[in-house]
């Protein structure tokens, strides 16, 4: 069953929220492949259940049926040798700690030296761009500079997966534009694995090597596209004519989604 | 520093504000120095001596001194209890529901009512009052925490939850640290309270010292020396205050560089 290639895999999972008086079909049959050191991008309408996905993979919530590995292990097994990293849609730096504490929390939680932590969340910060940061609180940052925060404490535990839920959201776009080529060259340099929740067309597509389409309820996959753009992406990838076309394509087939019910 | 520093600059100035306001509304309405004793000799009053021979101030300070240690110890122990309940109520919804109609049914329990039989059960001495300041602390410590607690985005608890921290790490490493502006918002009520607390268990059950038992004396004597009433009033409100900004001085030291950026 365990397909060593993979990073991340679901199989016909569905997710079920049952309240009082309502019943929402969150995720229906959903099957996902995403190869080791691969750059999936989930994208599709509000409430379509992406976000579910993610978090059934990060073992924050588990699944109805179907079954979900990271690794080729399950998500908890995954989560406790610490294999991911998750970064939310708002930062969530602790306002208490400066910069660097923030960075080393999860270190600090696996015990490692604190010399050894401080070292590691230096690298990091120097990874996401922020190197000298180390001693301010996270309200002297702008937006863009504490998510970068988010994404070094994120890679301090240097797994090989990353889930990231809508992580550039909240900012402006010309914050995004910059932090995708960031992101971008520091998964070059990590080789993780990285799930990508967005609700962005050229997001998903600059960054990607394949976008997940997603209907909403119930939310399915109805389509899966590789984008075969040059491995190294650059700003001008943003001005290739194939890069037009798969956002072109990957539109085409968010509506097609959406025009199914 | 300079908030603290200028705090206090702002209470003298409010003090002094409210002697001139004394004295217009005496001067205006006419009363006599028995209702209304100038502000001078009020102050004055302070370098008299007892009839034991005492310096009056020597015997205030002991008096203060006295209610404040009962109130200190309400205030570390309701502090501590407060903090554990609201630890508690906020982290388990059994205990939540259990607990939270007890505290708020006592909260509504007026202390006058319970004094007298803690005075059978601890005596009239300290136990009793550092046991009712203890109580009245307890309650805005407890909902202080409890609220805190419970204010911390699902986000921050998901973070701890993927990085595979303990309860015990969430608790210290993100539920207080988070909670504590709340909380000090709770020990400033409380601290306030426990000098209440401890004078009212001093006031009608024959305790041997403290300021309570010189409002009752200072009352009782008032015809023959107004000026008595009006000083231990003055001394029970300085205790209240050093006890604020003794509160205040620890939030601005431990809330750190929160307390000048965006806290929640």
């Amino acid at each position: 069953m365990a397909d060593q290639a993979l990073g991340l895999m679901a199989q016909n999972l569905t997710k079920r929220f049952t309240g009082s008086g309502s019943d929402v079909l969150a995720l229906d049959g959903i099957n996902l492949e995403v190869p080791k050191g691969g750059f999936t991008s989930v994208i599709g309408p509000s409430g379509c259940g992406k976000s579910t996905l993610l978090r059934i993979l990060s073992d924050l919530i588990e699944p109805t049926t179907g079954q979900a590995e990271v690794n080729g292990k399950s998500p908890r097994e995954a989560r406790e040798a610490r294999e991911f990293g998750v970064v939310f849609q708002a930062p969530n730096l602790l306002p208490w700690r400066t910069v660097l504490k923030n960075v080393t929390l999860p270190l600090q939680v696996m015990k490692v030296d604190r010399d050894d932590r401080a070292k590691t969340a230096t690298d990091m910060l120097e990874l996401v761009g922020l190197p000298g940061f180390e001693r301010h609180h996270p309200w002297q940052l702008s937006g863009g500079m504490q998510q970068r925060v988010a994404i070094a404490r994120a890679l301090s535990m240097q797994p090989s997966v990353l889930f990231m839920d809508e992580p550039f959201g909240a900012l402006d776009e010309i914050t995004r534009d910059r932090l995708n080529l960031e992101l971008i060259r520091i998964w070059a340099q990590t080789s993780a694995t990285i799930m990508f929740i967005t609700h962005s067309l050229t997001e998903a597509v600059f960054m990607s090597t394949q976008v997940a389409v997603m209907s909403a309820r119930p939310g399915r996959i109805t389509e899966v596209i590789d984008i075969d753009l040059p491995a190294e992406r650059t700003a001008e990838t943003r001005d290739d004519p194939r890069f037009y076309e798969l956002v072109i394509e990957v539109r085409r087939a968010l509506s097609a989604a959406a025009g199914v019910h | 520093m300079g908030r603290i520093a200028s705090q206090i600059a702002s209470a003298l100035f409010l003090a002094l504000l409210a002697a001139v306001l004394w004295e217009v509304a005496k001067l205006v309405s006419g009363t006599g120095d028995i209702k209304m004793p100038h502000v001078w000799s009020i102050l004055a009053h302070f370098g008299t001596t007892t009839s034991q021979g005492e310096p009056y101030s020597t015997f205030m300070l002991l008096n203060v001194w006295s209610t404040a240690k009962a109130s200190l110890t309400g205030l570390v122990l309701g502090v501590g209890l407060g903090m554990l309940t609201g630890i508690a109520i906020a982290r388990s919804r059994l205990v939540g529901y259990g607990l939270t109609p007890l505290v708020v049914a006592a909260q509504a329990v007026p202390i006058v009512a319970v004094a007298p039989a803690l005075v059978l059960w601890l005596g009239t001495g300290a136990a009793t009052k550092a046991a009712i300041a203890t109580y009245l602390t307890y309650f805005p410590v407890t909902i202080a925490t409890t609220r805190g607690i419970q204010a911390v985005p699902a986000e921050s608890r998901e973070l701890f939850q993927t990085i595979g921290a303990s309860k015990r790490t969430v608790l210290f490493g993100l539920e207080i640290p988070f909670a504590l502006p709340l909380i000090f918002v709770g020990l400033e009520t409380a601290a306030a309270f426990s000098v209440v607390g401890a004078i009212v268990a001093e006031l009608p059950f024959g305790s041997p010292d403290g300021l309570g038992v010189v409002i009752l004396t200072s009352w009782q004597f008032y015809i023959f020396q107004p000026e008595a009433l009006y000083c231990v009033a003055l001394a029970a409100c300085s205790l209240g205050a050093v006890f604020v900004l003794g509160i205040r001085s620890i939030a601005y030291f431990s809330l750190g560089s929160r307390s000048q950026g965006e806290v929640l």
